[in-house]
């Protein structure tokens, strides 16, 4: 298949997904868009290795963290000073919002590497292989990632609000 | 919590985000202007060196050195269908065709870049014709003259001698000979060398105009000086080796993998490899011989 038309149709399958990985990684969701469409250049730029990669999502995860981790690294992120607050409109959707703002708090609770593991494998739906390739460690490392990830999360009080939301 | 509960909870949470349509013309776009960049500067990159060194003959009285401005090096980015290979802040990219340490006897068989080689055995072999290769090293090869031509590269001050051809016999037969020529670039702030072998002096420029300067990538350090070095035990070495990942802004992990006939220890590789340009930060795992 032509590279420009593999590469169409894996972005336009993927992108929604990859995008909101990123969110749950940490990005707003502005930046998680020019998280990804910077990790796709890059793929671009390598889209013949890309294809001969035994497991094209782990790839282009790879790359996507690697991004992610890079513009973390360059980047201040926090808040702007502003003379006016912004007149956004927001749904009138509570329980919506509260169930993100608990999921968001517990997530940035976690180490990087942490929050990582859990995205990956409970999002993105990799395997623990998947997840070594993509982290570059060891199975063992992903499972004890994992393994503390959830027990943090498990004796968070936010998520075990949630648990009894609808 | 369940498996399920939290892969729903992610799922319904991540579901919440907008997302646009996927920018794909503007993608290709970007794509395309950094293709562009690089054929450029691979075009211009031994022109600007020799362009360099006139200019730096051309200025400096004799005994003087130069002096270059600081120039903010440009990220790294590597061609399509190449990687980059090096030490420090230094890479050099070859294609991705090329082997690692693909020789024989000690000579390459077929286009490789050789870097941290355990040992050459030594044995009679027919030389081949020569092919295009390029050894990174620390340091300058003792084989080699010492370059001493200023250049830069990216900014970056960078010493390299004029491309050097002879004849070389193929096999046994004194009569048969491949031309092989040979040039160094040596870039100081990373202590890292770029020896190319090709058959033309035209060859070696061009592996030589492949040399960046990476800011945001670090090669990972080479295992063979610590591996086999006869001063230090097994667990000095591994340990000597993580040490020097860790200066070299790697996070190191253990691994241990079983190996008859080697004391538990030793160390057997890095993944990733020696030479591969990775972030600062990046997790490097150190591979050493299991206890039998």
């Amino acid at each position: 298949m032509h590279v420009d038309q593999d590469f169409s149709e894996y972005v336009a399958a993927r992108w929604p997904r990859l995008v909101r990985s990123a969110v749950l990684l940490g990005c707003s969701s502005t930046e998680a868009e020019d998280v990804v469409q910077t990790a796709l250049v890059r793929c671009l730029l390598h889209w013949n290795r890309v294809q001969r990669a035994e497991d094209r999502d782990a790839y282009v995860h790879r790359i996507l963290i690697n991004t992610f981790t890079s513009t973390r690294r360059r980047r201040w992120t926090g808040e702007q000073p502003t003379a006016e607050l912004p007149d956004a409109a927001v749904k009138d959707v509570l329980g919506e919002i509260d169930r993100k703002d608990a999921v968001v708090r517990c997530l940035a609770a976690l180490p990087p590497d942490q929050r990582a593991a859990v995205v990956l494998r409970y999002y993105a739906q990799l395997d623990e292989q998947q997840m070594a390739a993509v982290l570059g460690v060891a199975p063992g490392t992903v499972k004890s990632r994992l393994s503390r990830a959830l027990k943090t999360l498990a004796t968070d009080p936010l998520l075990a609000e949630l648990q009894g939301m609808p | 919590m369940t498996d399920q509960d939290l892969t729903d909870l992610l799922e319904s949470v991540a579901n919440t985000t907008t997302v646009g349509p996927a920018p794909l013309s503007e993608i290709t776009t970007g794509a395309e202007r950094r293709r562009r960049r690089r054929r450029w500067r691979a075009a211009s990159a031994g022109t600007v060196a020799i362009a360099a060194m006139i200019g730096t003959a051309m200025v400096l009285a004799p005994g003087q050195t130069s002096k270059p401005a600081h120039v903010t090096p440009t990220p790294a980015e590597v061609p399509a269908g190449m990687r980059l290979v090096g030490y420090g802040h230094a890479a050099i990219a070859v294609p991705d065709a090329w082997g690692t340490n693909d020789t024989r006897c000690g000579t390459p068989v077929h286009p490789t870049v050789i870097i941290d080689e355990s040992g050459t055995v030594l044995c009679l072999f027919t030389t081949p014709r020569t092919v295009d290769n390029v050894q990174v090293a620390l340091g300058v090869p003792p084989s080699q003259p010492t370059p001493t031509h200023q250049v830069t590269i990216d900014g970056v001050p960078a010493r390299r001698n004029d491309a050097v051809c002879r004849d070389e016999p193929i096999g046994l037969h004194p009569s048969v000979s491949s031309v092989l020529c040979t040039g160094t670039v040596y870039v100081p702030s990373a202590g890292t060398s770029f020896t190319a072998e090709s058959a033309t002096a035209e060859g070696v420029d061009m592996i030589l105009s492949r040399i960046e300067i990476t800011p945001n990538l670090v090669g990972v350090p080479g295992l063979a000086p610590f591996a086999f070095n006869p001063q230090m035990d097994a667990v000095q070495a591994q340990q000597a080796y993580a040490d020097t990942l860790r200066a070299a802004d790697f996070a190191v992990q253990f691994r241990t993998e079983q190996h008859s006939g080697l004391r538990a220890g030793t160390l057997l590789r890095a993944s990733p490899g020696p030479g591969s340009m990775l972030p600062p930060g990046s997790v490097v795992t150190v591979i050493a011989a299991a206890a039998n």
